[in-house]
Formats: structure tokens, sequence, C-alpha cells
């Protein structure tokens, strides 16, 4: 408290004798720091005594000294100055106890909180890293120890405002990239779940700016990107933040709209060009037209010779290019190109030369309309003949099964599938052909397949009414983790989260 | 199978014996192998022994040979299942794993306290880690504010 002024008239300590002996004038006693302290602490052990249990108690107890005190002081005109200003100066009083008392409470409560949470800021900034931006901040609002720990930079180096996606707008997006300033890593913003009309997203075109400010200082530290389904997001709009991301490994667009006029291969060269040590590429395309030239892909390849894994969705990739793709990156190891209605699959047949050493490791062509069953068929006798042979993945389901020759459409492919259980055991190959209306027949026992063969897992499931059984196994929830075990990022993963009649494997999967 | 035995004295004097290529997993034990002060046991000041045990268990599992290989989704399941401990012990088990510099442990326990972090208001979050409001009402009130948009 500060130091008593003379000429203020001194209260009566309250604690004292004050009840029996009304003063007629205040004292001013000889007053010092200790003095004071210890009549506070005096006045605050009231409340320990057996008479004063009751607050009633203690109530009536003031009323009845303010009531003593406010005539001593009465008198003259002047003296209802002095008592107004002696009521201010007690109100005053009764305030500063309360602040200094809830002080006292939140200090008491930081303590205990350091017991509670015994980690030091280092350690608890680590945790906090791993969250997802929004549960980062309602941690922020837990206690000053967390919120200091939340303003660390390195919580936000893996900015994921995925979870938050209708309440974020680009103010918020360019809020959190500065305050991760050179620890960023990486971003990824938009609604996950697929929606064909994002209109609840706040995010516009220029909301990755912030990436380019001072000469994209935060966009050459990022290392991921992954944006889904935002409004508008076109290769006119990311061309200009990707610039700036010099030091991009992991690109994953959901929602890229295409530009009409430019097919998309080109436009893909267009966005990568400055990203030359990119080495995981995830882009699902929505509205491609326009016809795919070899030199699109020529200035591809050479921009990004790192390529590990590749997965274009929508675009309107043909066999030719497929046939390039693989010899052209050599580093390629997973490649996602389904939902493309050019590949037919004779693409196979080019790549006899590269087979033997290829490190190819994944190959997914899911609904792939005009895929053939006699390409898969000389694929699958390639393997046999010991191509290909760092290969884990294959995919080829179809919801509406695979062409045979003759023009039909077959949902019971013939494959040597004993054979290759025995020859190539460590190779997991995904063929469904069921539809989604279907989805309540035939479940099998997996543990016992499992148990037998831990390697291989085959999955097959066929719509028809009568299911031939010496082909019909059953799905094992490993098929796709398998291939994500052996690389980092989304080309198998993907096929999951993107591919929208994906209903029945996800079902299967989860077994 | 000659396998060379490391003794591990826990602060609360018990001692454990593991192989050399388990305990090794721990980065601050594999630099006293280097250095060679290995020869009476080496004393774990900072680690109990209900915690070091837990340590072990876990190096144990983790020590792969080709001989027992294991799925990664095997071991995830088991992660969870050895994860499945007090809260008190988790933090004590993030420590150990940082004192003994395990990266493996040590991402797992953090990514398990994040985990029940992850998708809770303030009021959950402080309940279940017991921790108080210590922020004063316009404190809170402007964390609140500035980021507006987390607590929609």
């Amino acid at each position: 408290m500060d130091a008593p002024n003379p000429k203020r008239p001194c209260l009566v300590p309250l604690g004292t004798s004050s009840i029996e002996n009304p003063c007629s004038l205040p004292i001013a006693p000889d007053f010092n720091q200790s003095n004071i302290d210890l009549t506070i602490s005096s006045f605050l052990s009231l409340s320990d005594l057996p008479l004063f249990s009751l607050p009633l108690s203690i109530g009536c107890s003031f009323d009845r000294v303010l009531d003593n005190v406010i005539p001593s002081i009465a008198g003259t005109s002047r003296d209802e100055f002095d008592q107004d200003r002696f009521l201010d100066r007690t109100l005053q009083l009764s305030s500063l106890l309360y602040k200094s008392t809830k002080r006292c409470i939140r200090k008491r409560a930081t303590l205990q909180n350091s017991t509670s949470w015994p980690l030091l800021p280092e350690l608890t900034i680590k945790v906090f890293s791993m969250l997802d931006t929004k549960s980062l901040m309602q941690a922020s609002a837990c206690c000053t120890m967390f919120n200091k720990c939340a303003m660390d930079r390195v919580c936000y180096s893996h900015i994921d405002l995925t979870t938050a996606a209708e309440d974020v707008d680009n103010g918020v997006v360019c809020v959190m990239i500065h305050r991760a300033g050179k620890e960023l890593r990486s971003l990824k913003l938009g609604s996950i779940s697929s929606s064909a009309e994002p209109t609840t997203s706040l995010l516009t075109r220029s909301c990755l700016t912030p990436l380019t400010f001072n000469h994209g200082f935060t966009g050459g530290h990022l290392r991921s990107l992954h944006l889904y389904h935002l409004r508008m997001i076109d290769c006119e709009s990311l061309s200009p933040v990707l610039s700036a991301c010099l030091n991009l490994t992991d690109l994953k667009i959901v929602g890229l709209i295409s530009g009409s006029r430019d097919n998309p291969l080109e436009q893909l060269g267009l966005l990568t060009r400055n990203c030359r040590l990119i080495e995981h590429l995830f882009i699902e395309i929505y509205g491609a037209a326009g016809l795919i030239t070899d030199s699109s892909l020529l200035e591809f390849a050479a921009n990004c010779p790192n390529l590990i894994s590749i997965s274009l969705l929508g675009f309107l990739l043909n066999d030719a290019i497929l046939q390039k793709i693989i010899k052209g990156f050599r580093r390629l190891k997973h490649i996602n190109l389904s939902s493309s209605p050019e590949i037919s699959g004779c693409f196979f047949r080019g790549l006899e030369l590269c087979g033997k050493d290829s490190p190819l490791e994944t190959l997914i062509l899911r609904d792939c309309y005009i895929l053939k069953e006699s390409e898969v068929l000389l694929f699958l006798n390639s393997l046999l003949a010991g191509d290909f042979k760092y290969i884990r993945l294959i995919d080829v389901s179809n919801v509406d099964g695979l062409v045979r020759d003759g023009g039909n459409r077959t949902f019971e492919p013939r494959f040597p599938i004993e054979e290759l259980k025995k020859q190539r055991s460590n190779v997991t190959f995904v063929a469904i052909f069921e539809s989604q209306s279907s989805l309540s027949s035939s479940r099998f026992p997996l543990e016992e397949l499992n148990k037998e063969r831990p390697g291989l897992t085959f999955v097959a499931e066929f719509r028809s009414p009568s299911p031939s059984e010496s082909d019909v196994r059953s799905p094992s929830p490993s098929s796709s983790s398998d291939s994500s075990s052996s690389s980092d990022s989304s080309s198998s993963s993907s096929s999951g989260e993107s591919s929208d009649e994906s209903g029945t494997e996800e079902e299967e999967d989860e077994d | 199978m000659s396998s060379k035995m490391i003794v591990l004295m826990s602060s609360d004097g018990q001692s454990f014996e593991v192989e050399e290529a388990v305990a090794i997993q721990s980065q601050t034990i594999a630099h006293m192998v280097e250095d060679d002060c290995v020869a009476d046991g080496i004393p774990l000041a900072n680690v109990e022994s209900k915690i070091l045990v837990k340590v072990i268990e876990y190096c144990k599992k983790y020590h792969v040979d080709e001989a027992n290989p294991i799925s990664e989704e095997d071991l995830n399941k088991w992660d969870e299942k050895f994860m499945d401990l007090e809260q008190s012990t988790i933090f004590e088990l993030i420590l150990a794993a940082n004192y003994l510099n395990i990266k493996s442990l040590f991402d797992l326990t953090c990514q398990t306290v994040a985990d029940m972090i992850k998708g809770k208001t303030p009021e959950e979050i402080r309940s279940t880690f017991n921790i108080e409001n210590d922020f004063t009402p316009e404190e809170e009130e402007a964390v609140r504010k500035e980021n507006q948009w987390a607590f929609e």
C-alpha cells in the first residue's frame, strides 16, 4: 500500500477495540510498514474468530463501526466533505483488498498449474507443435503458461487449418503464417471432406499471398503444402505463390480448377516451374479439357527430376503419356492415375525395357474406364517373369469392371493370382469390381489369410450374383497401409481421400 | 549367442540388465557406451524404476531384427496399448524419453498428450489436466478475441 500521507485523516485500526471505544477523533499512530502489515493481517484473521463465522455478523460489525465513525467526523459542513472522502477511501480500500486477493488466487493457480503440468516450456512447445491450429488456439486460452508457450514460433511450423475450415479467412491464414516466421514447414488449408460446392469457405484466391511477402521469406521455408477444395484456386492464382516456395517437397491440391484453354499438363508445368525439389505431387483437377501434348510433359519432367510419387486425378492422360512419365522420372516410385478415361493399359507393353530395374513400388489405376483385362494380365505376367522387382501395391479396382477383348466388360477377370502369391508374395494386388449398391455381400474371414501369408494381401470382390469362390478373397485392412508404410506421402492413401465412389473400399479397408 | 549386457540403475537404486543393442536406442546411453564409461553400470538419476521399466519394455519391442519382423500396423496397435497409462506416468515418460534421448518414444509420448488436447475447449483441457485458469478477465477476453475464429 502507499506510504501514508500525513495530511490524510488516519483511520482507526478496525481490528482493535473500536467496538467498545468508538473514538471521537481519528488518531494518527506511528505508521511504519510492519505496523501496516500487522494491522492488515489482524484484520484478515477476523474471519477466523468463531464469533464471526457468519458473514452476517462481520457485516453487522462493519455497519456498527462505520455508523460510529461517521458521526465522529460530523459537525460543520466542512466535515461532510471529510465524510465523503472517508467513505470513498473505505470503498477504495475494499476494492484494493479485492484485487489483491484475486491476484493472490491467480498466483496460486499458476503455481498449481506447474505441478499439474510438469513439462518445461521447451517440451510443452514440442507437444503443442503436434496440434492442429484450432486446438492450439484452444490450448492458448487455458492458462498463462499455455498461452506463453503457444506463442512460440515452433508451434506454428505445421499449420493445419482444415479442422476449422468454416471459420478461417484470409486474415487468419496471414496471421498464422506470420507467427510461424522462419519455422514454417507445412501448411494445410481448406476442408478435407469432399464437397463439390465449397460455398462455405471464406478463403479467396489470394489467401496464400503472405507466403510471397518479403521476397518469399516464409514461402522459402515451406516444405509441404496441402490445399483442399479451395474456391477458385487455379494455376493462375497459384503460380506466383509456388514460385516463392522454392524448397517445396510435397504439394497436394485437391480441387484445382482447370483453366479451360491450357491443357492440364501445361498448367502443371507452370505450377511446378520453380519447385525443383518437389518429391511428392498430388493434384486432382476439375474440369480438365484440352489436348495433352508431349512438349508439356518434357517441361514438367525437366522441372521435377526428384519426383518420387505422383498422383494426377482428372487429368486426361493417355497411355503414351503414362509411359513417358514412368520412363522420364527416374526416381518415381508411386503412381496414381485413377479416373483417367484414356488409359487402356497398353502402356504396359512399352515398359519391358525399363521394367527390370524400375524402382516402381505402387501403381494405382482405379476407375480407368477403358482399362483392359488383357493389358493388366500382360503386366502381371511380366511381374511373374521378374520385372518390377520393387513393386508392392497394384490397384486396378473399377466400379464398371475391366474391358474384355471383344468390347464386353468383365467383373471377373482371369488373373494368375495363385502364381502371383507364390512368386511375388510381398505384392498387394487390389481389384475391387463391386459397385456401392451391393455393399452387403461377401465378407470373408481375413484373420486366416493374414496368418498364412502375412506379406500378401489380395483383395478382389466381384459383383456378379454367384461369386466364383476360387477368386474371391477377403479384403484386408493393411492393403492401403502397406503402401503408405513404404512411402511418406499420399499416393495410395489419397485414393481413399479423393475418389468419390470409394465408399466400398473404405468399408472393406476398415474391416 | 552372446550379446553384450549393460546395467542401468534407476534413481531409486534398482538395477536392470539390458542388452547393449537394445539400450543404445537411447542416444544418451549410446554416447556413454562410445565413451566407454559403462563398466559399473549407468546411473540414471532422473529416471525412477517404475518409468525405467516402461522405457526398457519399449526399447525391447522396438529392437527389430530380421528374425522377428513386425508390421508397422502391429507396432501401432502395440503403441496404443503401451500408452494406456495414467497421466502422470505419461508425463514422466516424456521427461525420461527426453533425458535418455529416445526420439521415437519421445515423439510417441508427446503425440499421446497432444491427442488428449485435440478437439477440446479450454474448459475441457483444464479439466483433463487439472489446470486452473489464472488469467485476469481482461487477459482472457483478449486471448479469445485475438483468435476469435477458433472460438466460434
